[in-house]
C-alpha cells in the first residue's frame, strides 16, 4: 500500500502520544487482520495516512485473573483466547466465539481489540462480549474511561473511541455458578467464513429447572452486535423447554426486525434467527446442567 | 488429443537417444532400451548407460533433444439437419454418488463424502489422474454450494476470492476415486481425459442428494443457504423492470418464450 507513513509505538504511551499527534488520520495496527484488507481497498481519500503499529506492546497482550472477571489484552490473539485455560474455564463463550473468526491463520494474526474496534456488524467476538458484559477500559493522554461493550458500540464500523483514545484492555465478566454458555455461528462455509448470524447465550440455573438469568446477543441481525433484553427477559425466571425456546427465537427475530426493519434478506434470517437461538439455548441450558 | 501429439514429439527424442546409446554401446539402434534413467541392450544389462551420460554424448555432439509432433483427431461428422453422424470419436464416462448433510432450518449443506468413479481409458500415471479427480471435486462442490458471479450494469460484484467464495479445506469432503480402465484407440496409449469430466459431474450428484435428503429439489446454482431453505434465491439488487421475477437469483435463466418455442 503506497503513500501511508509508517511509525511504530514501543509502550502504550508512546502508542498513545502518536495518536495525539496525527489523531483521526492515524490507525493502530495490530493483527492487520481487518486494516490491511481496508487499506487496499479503500479509496485514497479514505485512507488513514498513518498506521501506528502496536503489535508489540506486551503490556497489551495476555489473559489474567482480576478474581470476578477476567482482564483480556486487547493485542491477545483469537488463537490464544481460544486456548487460553483461565478463558476456557472461566468464560467458555468467548474462547469458543475465539475459535471461530475466519481460519487458522487469521487466528494466528488477527486480536481481540481489533475485532473489537473494527466494529463489524457481524464481528464473531462481539456478541460474546456483550453476553460475558464485557467492559471496554480506554486510555488516551487525558486520561481512562470505562464503558460497557453495549455503548462502545455506535454504528457499524463505528464506536466510542475518541481520535485519541486507545482500547487498552477488556474486563470480561466470568460465568456464574450454576451458568452455562453457548455459541452458533452461522457462515456459507466452515472457515475463512462471515458470519451470516451469530447467537451468544449465557444461561443460570435456578430452582427447579427454571432460568435464573439470561443473557442474549447476536451478530449481523441489527446495525451493531446487541443484547436483546425483552428476549432476555422472556427467559428469565421461566422453565426451559422446546416451546420456551419457540418463543424466545419468535422473539429475537421480531426484535431483529424492529431494530434493522423488513429488508431483502429478512425472509430467510427470521426464520434462522429462532433457530439459532433454540439452538445456543440449548446448547448453554445443557451446560449449565439443565434437563433439556 | 494432445497427448498424441506429445507422444509423437517424444518418440523424436527416444530415437536421437537410442541412436547416441547403440554407437556408445556398439549395438543396433533398434535393441536399445530407455528406462529408469538407463539406456541398456535389450537382453543385457550389464551393457548399459546412465540416460544422462547419453545426453551428455548427444549434446557433445550436437544433437538437440527437442522434437516436435503433430496429431490431428479423427474426422467427425454430424449432420445438423438430421442431427445424426458421428459427433465424436470417443467418450468418457463417469458416475458419481454425493453425501450431504442438510441443516434443515438453515439451509447448509454440507457434502460430506464423493464417490467418483470414472472411466479414463488407460491410467498412465493413476496418482497424477486421482489428484485430476480430487481437484475436480472440489472445483464441482464449489460450484454447487458457493461460486456466484453476479454483476451489476456489467460491472462484476465479486472482485476476488474473499467475496467469490470457493471450498475450503474445512469444506472439502471425503473422495474416494474409482478408475475404470480400457484402451481407447483413440489417445495415447489408450488413455482418454479427465480434467473436465471430474468436474462437471459433481454438482448434479450434490444437487440429486439435496433434493433426496429434503425432498425438494434446487433447480439453480449454487445451492445456497437461502435457496436451500426458502427455494429461491434473496437478490440485494432490485431486478431491472421486465426483468428478472422478484427473488430470482442471479445465475437463473427465466424460462421466457424462447425455451419455449423449441
Amino acid at each position: 500500500v503506497r503513500g501511508i507513513a509508517y511509525c511504530r509505538g514501543g509502550n502504550v504511551e508512546e502508542a498513545l502520544e502518536l495518536k495525539a499527534r496525527y489523531g483521526r488520520d492515524a490507525a493502530f495496527l495490530a493483527g492487520g487482520t481487518d486494516l490491511v484488507p481496508a487499506l487496499r481497498r479503500r479509496a485514497p481519500g479514505q485512507l488513514p495516512s498513518v498506521v501506528c503499529d502496536i503489535a508489540g506492546i506486551g503490556a497489551l497482550r495476555g489473559v489474567a485473573d482480576e478474581g470476578g472477571g477476567l482482564l483480556v489484552g486487547p493485542l491477545t490473539t483469537h488463537a490464544a483466547i481460544a486456548a487460553d485455560p483461565l478463558v476456557l474455564r472461566r468464560a467458555p463463550l468467548l474462547a469458543q466465539a475465539a475459535s471461530l473468526v475466519g481460519s487458522c491463520q487469521v487466528r494466528a494474526m488477527g486480536t481481540i481489540g481489533g475485532n473489537v474496534c473494527n466494529a463489524s456488524p457481524c464481528a464473531d467476538t462481539l456478541p460474546a462480549l456483550l453476553a460475558c458484559d464485557a467492559l471496554f477500559a480506554l486510555r488516551s493522554p487525558r486520561g481512562g474511561r470505562t464503558l460497557p461493550a453495549g455503548d462502545f458500540l455506535r454504528a457499524p464500523y463505528e464506536t466510542a473511541l475518541a481520535p485519541d483514545e486507545l482500547l487498552a484492555g477488556i474486563r470480561v465478566g466470568c460465568l456464574p455458578p450454576g451458568g452455562g454458555s453457548g455459541f452458533v455461528k452461522l457462515g456459507r462455509r466452515s472457515a475463512c467464513s462471515i458470519s451470516r448470524m451469530s447467537v451468544a447465550v449465557v444461561l443460570r440455573r435456578g430452582e427447579g429447572g427454571r432460568i435464573a438469568e439470561a443473557r442474549v446477543a447476536a451478530g449481523a441481525v441489527a446495525p451493531v452486535p446487541v443484547r436483546f433484553v425483552r428476549v432476555e427477559a422472556l427467559l428469565a425466571g421461566s422453565e426451559m423447554s422446546p416451546a420456551l425456546r419457540g418463543e424466545a427465537g419468535a422473539a429475537l427475530a421480531r426484535e431483529m426486525i424492529a431494530a434493522s426493519g423488513v429488508r431483502w434478506s429478512t425472509p430467510y434470517k427470521e426464520p434462522v434467527v429462532a433457530a439459532l437461538l433454540g439452538r445456543a439455548l440449548e446448547e448453554a441450558w445443557g451446560r449449565a446442567g439443565g434437563a433439556p | 488429443m494432445f497427448g498424441n501429439a506429445v507422444k509423437l514429439a517424444a518418440e523424436e527424442v527416444r530415437a536421437t537417444l537410442a541412436g547416441v546409446a547403440a554407437g556408445m554401446l556398439g549395438a543396433r539402434a533398434e535393441e536399445i532400451e530407455l528406462a529408469e534413467g538407463s539406456a541398456f541392450v535389450r537382453g543385457d544389462r550389464g551393457r548399459s548407460l546412465a540416460l544422462a551420460a547419453v545426453a551428455g554424448e548427444a549434446s557433445a555432439r550436437g544433437l538437440g533433444l527437442a522434437g516436435s509432433g503433430w496429431f490431428r483427431a479423427p474426422r467427425t461428422t454430424w449432420d445438423h439437419e438430421t442431427g445424426k453422424g458421428d459427433a465424436y470419436f470417443t467418450y468418457v464416462y463417469g458416475a458419481n454418488v454425493a453425501e450431504v448433510e442438510v441443516d434443515t432450518l438453515t439451509g447448509r449443506v454440507e457434502v460430506t463424502r464423493v464417490t467418483a468413479v470414472h472411466d479414463v481409458g488407460r491410467a498412465i500415471n493413476p496418482a497424477a489422474v486421482r489428484s485430476q479427480v480430487y481437484g475436480g471435486v472440489a472445483m464441482g462442490a464449489g460450484y454447487a454450494l458457493l461460486e456466484e458471479y453476479a454483476s451489476r450494469g456489467g460491472v462484476p460484484l465479486q472482485e476476488n476470492l474473499d467475496e467469490y467464495l470457493l471450498l475450503t479445506a474445512m469444506d472439502m469432503p471425503e473422495v474416494a476415486v474409482g478408475l475404470v480402465e480400457g484402451n481407447d484407440p483413440a489417445g495415447p496409449w489408450g488413455a482418454k481425459s479427465i480434467g473436465e469430466p471430474a468436474v462437471e459431474i459433481v454438482a448434479p450428484a450434490i444437487a440429486n442428494a439435496i433434493f433426496h435428503a429434503t425432498g425438494r429439489r434446487v433447480d439453480a446454482l449454487p445451492a445456497s443457504l437461502e435457496r436451500v431453505l426458502l427455494g429461491r434465491a434473496l437478490d440485494e439488487v432490485s431486478p431491472p423492470a421486465g426483468g428478472r421475477p422478484e427473488g430470482a437469483g442471479g445465475l437463473t435463466i427465466p424460462l421466457g418464450d424462447q425455451e419455449g418455442a423449441t
